[in-house]
Parts: C-alpha cells; structure tokens; sequence
C-alpha cells in the first residue's frame, strides 16, 4: 500500500533526514523540512520574578509592552533594554544558551503582568534573530 | 594495528526500528540498536570500529550506513537467521512504556563468529548486550580491552556481567530495565553492592527524565547528572547516546563533566530525528564550559525519591467514567514511579444520591488528602465540576496543578492561567511534573 515512511534507509548524515522512511518535520515528526530549535520564536512564563532586578527596584514586575531580550548570567534571563533582570527562563530552554553562544538574539515583549498573590508573574512572547 | 586506530568499538545487534505513529502521521523507519550510539559518535566526529550482529540481509545498508558515520571496520560479530531484526514501537515518546515489540523473536538464533576480533588494544569497548551470548561475545575482544556495558536490555542479572571476567570499566543501567526494576535495593551503594563482583569504576543510573547519577565505586560518590528536558520527539536510543557520549568525553575530562555533556547530547537526540540537525545540536552545546552548564541546571528528580513526593489526582476517576485519558496519564505517572494519590480509589466513590453527612465527610477527606500533596495532576475530562474545583482548591493553596486536558475541553481563563501547566499533550505534562517537583524538592 505504499507508506512513505518504511521504503529504505534515508537519514543518511547530509541527506537532510527528510525523505522517505526517516523521520521529518520540525523535530522529526510530519512533513517538510527541519527546523532549527535556535529559529523558533517561543512563549514563556518567567521563574523567580521576586528576586529580579526589576522587581527589587521597583517593588512590581514591569507592565504588559516592556521590551525584553535573552542573556546568559548564570541562568538563562530575560532582561529590560536597560540591563535590569525580569525574571530567569525555565530550564526547558536551557538549549538557547548554545543558540546565544552561536551568534542568536532573542528579543520580544512582556505579554500579561501580575504582582500576585500569590506570586508575582510575567510572560513573554520572543523572536528569534539569526547572527 | 596502528596507534591511528580508533580507540572506541561499538558491540551490538543492528535493528530495523520502525516507530508506529498516529493515523495520519507518517511512521518512521531507521536504522536502531548500535546505530544510535553510531549516530552520536559521528555527532562529535569521533571514528569508531564496530562489531555489529544483524540479518544477512541487513549487512549491505548497515555497512553503508555505518561508513557513513566515520565507522573504520564494520565487523560483523554474528548473523541472525529466522528473524528480521525489526522493532516496532507504539510510543516514541515513552510517556509510559514504549511497547516494544521484535517481530519473530522466538524464532531468533544468532552465529556467532570464532575469531579474535581485529581491533586496536586496549580498545573501550561500548557493549549493548542482546541475543547473542555475552560472554563468547567478549571473549573475541583483546584481552586489555575496557568494557563499558549497558545493561538496559538483555541481561537477565548482574551475574552475568561478573561472569564475563573482564575488567568493567562502566555499567550503564537504566531505571526502565527489568534488570533494574528487580533490584532488591534500587539505592545507590545497593546497586553497587549488586554489581560488586564486576568491580567497576563506575555505575551510572538513567533515570529518564528525572536525569542520572554517576557513582563511583571508591568512595560512594553520587553526582547528580540533570536532565535537559525538551519537547520528545523520539526518545529511543536517547541512552544509547548518552553512553557513547560519556564515554568520549570521559577521555577528555573528569567523569562528571562527561556526564554533563552526555545528558546535553541525549537530551539533543530525543528532540530531532535529523541527523545533520542533531549534530548541530551537538556543535553548539560543545561551546558551553562546563562551569556554564553547572549554572544552568536542569530537571534532577532520582527514582526512590518520587515515591515520597505525592501526586494528587483531580479526575473523574470514577469506574464507569470515560478512562482513556486518565488511564494513559496515570500508566504514565507510575511508569515513572510516582505515587498517586487518587481519592476517589482512597476515600470512596459515593453514588448518586447520597446523604449529606456522606457527601461532607468525603468532600473533607479529599480536601485534606489533597493539602498534604505535593502537586495536583488535574484530568477534567468533560469538564467534570468536581476536577475544576480540586484545581480551584490547589491554586488557592499555593499547589503546582499540572493540568492535562485531552480534548482541551477546558481551555479558559481561570484553568490555563492559574495552572502552573495546561496541555493537551501528555509528554509536556509529564515534562511539567518533573520539572516542577524537581524544583520543589530543590527548594
């Protein structure tokens, strides 16, 4: 009946994994080509926003519009156009580390606001810039 | 033999891995068994020598296929005759078990060949034990090779590695082996203690998503190796990775270094089936110091101590209820060890119309059961009223709810953002419980 998936080997190295039989898609999964992890713009909910620069300053988290970017301190941060830390990325994204050692930028905006209670919280959407 | 040799051989069975997906998704046919490690060690541009067991009809491809990862000798070990060699797989993504099937195993017999196996001295051998005998297997290597053997499959009990009488310089094994699910004592020093007669340098322990430990027999050191958890895409021959990995590394730093890397490496391999995009992966986080990776942490969450970390179940956990998604999700949760509270199983199912003095009394015991846990797993299927107001309840008392809605039945306000997770998606909400518990236990 002909399965796309299980005709030969294919995911050869250089042969970019698409093709028959092997895996496709973003990671692996469906149709077209690969996607870089690095290329993806991504949604976040930021961790430990009480201990921030912003948020020791200022006694709030910044408000729904503030622009943000990704740097690596120790953890991964989102920080305002002046350097003041908002809150640390998940671990989950701890793979744009070597995204930001190669030369990407990410940049975006603070989403949705709250001080609590119970905790203070910010969300971010970000874009991915290529060096 | 010339010193330019490579130093690393991979001992194995080759299989036809053929993963099983959704109707409408395309399925996924690759090379398995040693071609996973295979892959990671092109990954870092290390060349390898390989002893490999497989069908006669699988020689040409796996051959060709093996070159092409910087394979030097492509040897092959031992033949498979009345078996193709093919593993099926239903979960890719091994929220729960991955439900692998070898087609035609028990018509499976495997010749071996008997002569010494034409590889570099003192070569680290990296052993992924199968059908084939273990110990006839390692009989042909040099006798000053290194084994490094994972013990994930195909080895009944830690016996039959001490009976190799070989120096063992690593024991990979796996929290999802059988090996490893009937250990008497799951702790450290008493899998040490079961491998004692092997005497190894090492013994590191893969605990999926709840990272890994690397322990070293001198001195009972435990160093904790956190996970890189991502979205899965596929996780079969993630641990395969990691071993071929740390052992690289391992040549070039100090253990816990390697299994640093390793953990970044396998946690690449789960999250593409490309291999050129996976050795991008590989590239860029070989530009992190090892001090930069420390900081960065990740999900750490060892098998023993999810049983004391309780997991409240918010579902219409009633008998006759629609189950799919509560039975996939709890298969999943004790697949991973956890301990699950569910109170409807606890302090009883009332049926309909029972009185008001039974309704308060269970109503408050699940209201205590629930304050003295530490998550809340939430399963609103068709929107049951009494799983949002248990949700309703945790957020209140400051609880991490993870919330799984298949159907997305349930995507409002109030649910997505007082959830600390909300996803149709069991892998993420698996990811979400470690991670958050994980922290918690760190806090």
């Amino acid at each position: 009946m002909g399965s796309g998936g299980s005709g030969r080997i294919s995911d050869y190295p250089g042969s970019s994994g698409g093709g028959p039989g092997s895996a496709s898609g973003g990671g692996g999964s469906g149709g077209g080509q690969p996607q870089d992890r690095c290329s993806r713009a991504f949604t976040v909910t930021l961790e430990d926003i009480e201990h921030s620069d912003y948020y020791s300053a200022r006694g709030a988290p910044p408000p729904a519009g503030e622009v943000l970017s990704v740097t690596l301190r120790k953890r991964l941060v989102a920080e305002t156009s002046t350097g003041q830390s908002v809150g640390n990325l998940p671990t989950a994204f701890n793979y744009l580390a070597g995204c930001l050692k190669e030369g990407w930028t990410y940049t975006g905006t603070v989403t949705s606001s709250a001080s609590g209670p119970p905790i203070a919280s910010v969300s971010g959407d970000f874009a991915a810039i290529p060096a | 033999m010339t010193s330019d040799a490579p130093h690393l051989l991979l001992m194995g069975e080759v299989f036809v891995d053929f993963t099983i997906t959704d109707p409408g998704a395309e399925n996924k046919l690759r090379l398995g068994g040693v071609a996973h490690a295979a892959r990671g060690l092109w990954a870092l541009d290390v060349p390898f020598d390989a002893a490999v067991v497989l069908p006669s009809y699988l020689e040409r491809v796996a051959h060709a296929y093996f070159t092409s990862l910087g394979c030097v000798k492509f040897i092959v070990l031992g033949t498979v005759d009345g078996s193709p060699n093919v593993t099926t797989i239903f979960d890719a993504t091994e929220v729960a078990d991955q439900g692998y099937e070898s087609l035609l195993r028990d018509e499976k017999s495997i010749r071996l060949i008997d002569a010494p196996l034409p590889v570099q001295p003192g070569v680290d051998a990296l052993i992924f034990p199968g059908s084939f005998d273990l110990a006839d297997a390692c009989s042909l290597l040099p006798t000053d090779a290194a084994l490094h053997v994972d013990v994930a499959y195909d080895v009944d009990r830690p016996s039959d590695i001490a009976a190799l009488s070989r120096r063992v310089e690593t024991i990979f094994l796996s929290t999802s082996s059988a090996l490893f699910i009937a250990a008497d004592d799951q702790t450290p020093a008493g899998l040490l203690k079961a491998f004692k007669d092997s005497e190894p340098d090492v013994l590191i322990l893969k605990e999926n998503r709840g990272g890994s430990r690397l322990i070293s027999a001198d001195a009972l050191q435990v160093k904790s190796l956190p996970a890189q958890l991502g979205t899965t895409v596929n996780s079969v021959g993630v641990g395969d990775v990691f071993a071929a990995t740390y052992l690289v590394h391992r040549r070039r730093n100090d253990p816990e270094e390697a299994g640093w890397r390793a953990t970044y490496a396998s946690a690449a391999y789960s999250q593409t089936t490309f291999p050129d995009l996976f050795k991008t992966y590989v590239k860029r986080d070989a530009r992190l110091s090892f001090a930069e990776m420390r900081e960065l942490a990740g999900t750490a969450l060892p098998w023993e101590r999810r049983q004391e970390l309780q997991i409240y179940l918010a579902a219409p956990d009633f008998q006759k209820a629609d189950r799919a998604a509560i039975d996939h999700a709890l298969a999943a949760l004790s697949y991973h060890n956890f301990r699950v509270r569910r109170p409807v199983v606890e302090n009883g199912e009332l049926p309909a119309g029972s009185s008001d003095a039974a309704l308060r009394i269970t109503y408050q015991a699940d209201c205590d059961l629930l304050r003295g846990c530490d998550l809340v797993f939430a399963i609103p299927t068709c929107r049951d009223p009494g799983t949002l107001v248990e949700v309703g309840l945790a957020i209140s008392a400051n609880i991490p709810v993870v919330v799984f809605d298949a159907a997305r039945e349930n995507a409002n306000t109030m649910v997505m953002a007082g959830a600390a997770h909300y996803s149709n998606n069991l892998d993420a909400c698996l990811n979400a419980v470690f991670s958050l518990l994980s922290a918690r236990r760190g806090a």
